[in-house]
């Protein structure tokens, strides 16, 4: 049976065209002509190629099958006029874009299908995608996040393939002129400020094609992309009141975001401590004396207290070294109770008088100016229950970007990445919802704190930071990681973190066994493995 | 801001005594908040538990029936084989008594016939 044209489609698919390779075109085309689902229009809008090949290959596809439309225009416009003219004409209830040398696997849309028919009040989709050569091998396969605000801020990593619902692309004015390069990342932040719901399909559907010249090969093709994202972004942060400034990233397409602290908010740094000595950079140094010290140099916040809940043996000369440095700003809580740090820091928000809680261990050095202010900022947003820091060993290997529950365990992620690199799909350098942070320097809002009932004191030990982490979840809020607030983390590389079954278990009795992570698929989150398949083969070879 | 909370003795001693309760109160109230976090966490997972070991069970009591209801054709069919067998042996029996007194079996005489053609 001839395949019909539907009044209504469930999808357009709209790929604007400018002088690919004739061949690359045809594939792309057959792509959507191989989908098992069927109730779709492909809308190719031809951008006055050069090549006359090219509406003559659409055209003749379009002879042989009435679902697909070539629209052909006069002048080129750039992909900006290209889209938007696809986006006018689209009949359907959902526009899919797609590239003109890129490809749909063939259960594409139907898995899309699926997901929409679970959530009738979706907006906009998005899955998997991975490059494909020219030879058809594919690879750099991006086990996305599911719908991450705050990374999207960072970077456009929905990307391929995207769907959004008809009527809202209409409704917020479609592709805008201006932002070429970066014109989806601008419509997608504008569509999901008003979208009802956003559904990730954790599924390879889309193949992008890496050719010379692309993105896909080299980020830094487009340079002009780099100035519209920036924009796009920062308009994206001023429609949805965020007090920041949109900046450029580690590399090209990731962007930074760098909010302001309004002056008012005040905030209280609890420390549990009992005030050890170690050696810091070949120095002896009394730890929380350091950390008060730096936490202070390094924010230009003036509404901070520090409370300091130590043991009672403190030695009085590093309280006093405290009082020097920290003056009125500070708090002595004293703890004279067996060891359990979620006590510890309990106690010591109840002597705190902020609105926003900082929890801070005592061998932390704060590195990055603002720290403090980035880390407790995004607490602004009412949604946003938890935020956690960037911290690094001292040898600026990184000890923590953000926890993953995934394979019945809790993991530290990109442990060992060094400071200056970017991490798998810019994980190490853009802001972004996780799954849990650590409790060695993370944030939350008074009220959030004491509504979850705080720290676990039945988890005195290990992992009263994963349970405060499923409870920030369960209370409905967001926890990210950030990026911009880096501190150094003097715990030891190489301790055995002591962890007893019966401290798994409880967290498990409550919160269950950990699968997948929702933000950090085991996919990304096993580095070391994935380093290793990357090293050069002659690595391992025989001599 | 908040002073030290270190115990004072003094004219201050009153104030930090009811400061003292206060953070006490705060902190009894946060560990019973836990508790009663935990405890709908752990009703909430031991309920998706349950949903999740109804569903399977609804699965497997279907797929039980559907083996149970392939087993008792098959076992129909077994019957009826071996019924048309003991019938098919009976009357193959019967055959070959009838003609155990009158010459060779049949195949026996194929056999012959076909040798005989050979030569």
């Amino acid at each position: 049976m001839s395949p019909r044209r539907s009044a209504t489609p469930r999808f357009s698919i709209v790929t604007p065209v400018y002088d690919p390779p004739i061949d690359v075109l045809k594939e792309c085309i057959e792509s959507v002509l191989a989908q098992d689902f069927q109730d779709w229009e492909l809308i190719m809008v031809d951008d006055f190629s050069t090549q006359a090949a090219v509406p003559t290959v659409i055209g003749h596809y379009a002879q042989q099958d009435p679902r697909i439309t070539l629209i052909e225009r006069d002048v080129n416009g750039h992909i900006v006029a290209a889209s938007n003219d696809g986006v006018d004409a689209a009949r359907g209830e959902f526009i899919a874009l797609l590239d003109h040398d890129d490809l749909l696997v063939p259960h594409a849309l139907s898995r899309v299908v699926e997901a929409i028919d679970r959530h009738d009040d979706v907006d906009y989709l998005y899955t998997d995608e991975d490059k494909v050569t020219a030879d058809g091998t594919t690879y750099g396969a991006f086990a996305k996040p599911d719908w991450s605000p705050e990374r999207l801020r960072g970077q456009m990593y929905t990307s391929h393939l995207s769907v959004l619902r008809t009527s809202l692309v209409r409704e917020v004015g479609g592709f805008r002129e201006g932002f070429e390069g970066s014109q989806d990342h601008d419509l997608v932040l504008r569509v999901t400020e008003r979208a009802r719901r956003v559904v990730h399909v954790p599924e390879v559907l889309y193949h992008w094609r890496a050719v010379e010249g692309s993105t896909a090969v080299d980020i830094e093709a487009k340079p002009y992309a780099e100035t519209a994202g920036i924009r796009a972004v920062q308009e994206h942060l001023d429609r949805v009141g965020i007090d920041a400034e949109a900046g450029p990233g580690a590399e090209p397409g990731r962007y930074v975001v760098r909010r302001r602290l309004a002056p008012e908010r005040t905030v209280s740094v609890v420390i549990p401590t009992a005030g050890q000595s170690a050696l810091v950079r070949g120095r002896r140094a009394v730890l929380v004396v350091e950390a008060v010290r730096s936490l202070l140099e390094r924010t230009d916040h003036d509404r901070v207290e520090v409370v300091v809940v130590h043991d009672t043996p403190t030695p009085p000369a590093v309280l006093d070294e405290l009082r020097a440095i920290a003056r009125e700003r500070l708090v002595l809580v004293p703890f004279d109770r067996p060891f359990n740090f979620s006590e510890k820091v309990n106690v010591g928000v109840c002597h705190a008088s902020g609105d926003r809680l900082v929890f801070l261990n005592d061998d932390i050095e704060a590195i990055s100016q603002g720290w403090l202010e980035q880390l407790v900022a995004p607490l602004d947003e009412p949604d946003v229950g938890l935020t956690g820091a960037k911290l690094y060993f001292g040898d600026q290997t990184v000890q923590h970007a953000g926890h993953a529950y995934y394979n019945a365990g809790y993991h530290h992620p990109f442990k060992f990445w060094t400071r200056d690199e970017v991490g798998p799909f810019g994980e190490l350098v853009v802001n972004r919802e996780v799954t849990g942070v650590t409790a060695a320097c993370a944030a939350m809002r008074r009220d959030t704190f004491f509504a979850i009932g705080g720290f676990s004191e039945t988890l005195p030990g290990n992992f009263n930071d994963v349970d405060l982490c499923y409870k920030v979840r369960a209370a409905g809020l967001r926890t990210l990681f950030i990026a911009t607030s880096e501190l150094h983390h003097y715990e030891s590389q190489t301790r055995e973190a002591r962890v007893q079954e019966w401290e798994r278990l409880a967290v498990v009795s409550r919160w269950g066994v950990p699968d997948e992570d929702a933000f950090t698929p085991r996919a990304v989150a096993m580095p070391n493995l994935r380093r290793i398949q990357q090293l050069p083969d002659e690595l391992f070879s025989q001599p | 801001m908040t002073q030290d909370a270190t115990p004072p003795t003094g004219d201050g001693s009153e104030l930090e005594r009811l400061r003292e309760e206060v953070a006490e109160a705060r902190h009894h109230l946060l560990t019973v908040q836990d508790h009663i976090v935990g405890l709908e966490a752990e009703n909430g997972r031991l309920n998706r538990d349950l949903i999740r070991v109804t569903a399977e069970l609804r699965q497997l009591r279907k797929r039980v029936k559907n083996l149970t209801g392939q087993r008792d054709d098959l076992r129909t069919k077994l019957q009826d084989v071996r019924t048309r067998l003991e019938r098919n042996r009976a009357r193959v029996a019967q055959l070959e008594g009838s003609r155990s007194g009158g010459g060779p079996s049949l195949a026996r005489r194929a056999a012959r016939r076909v040798r005989s053609a050979l030569r």
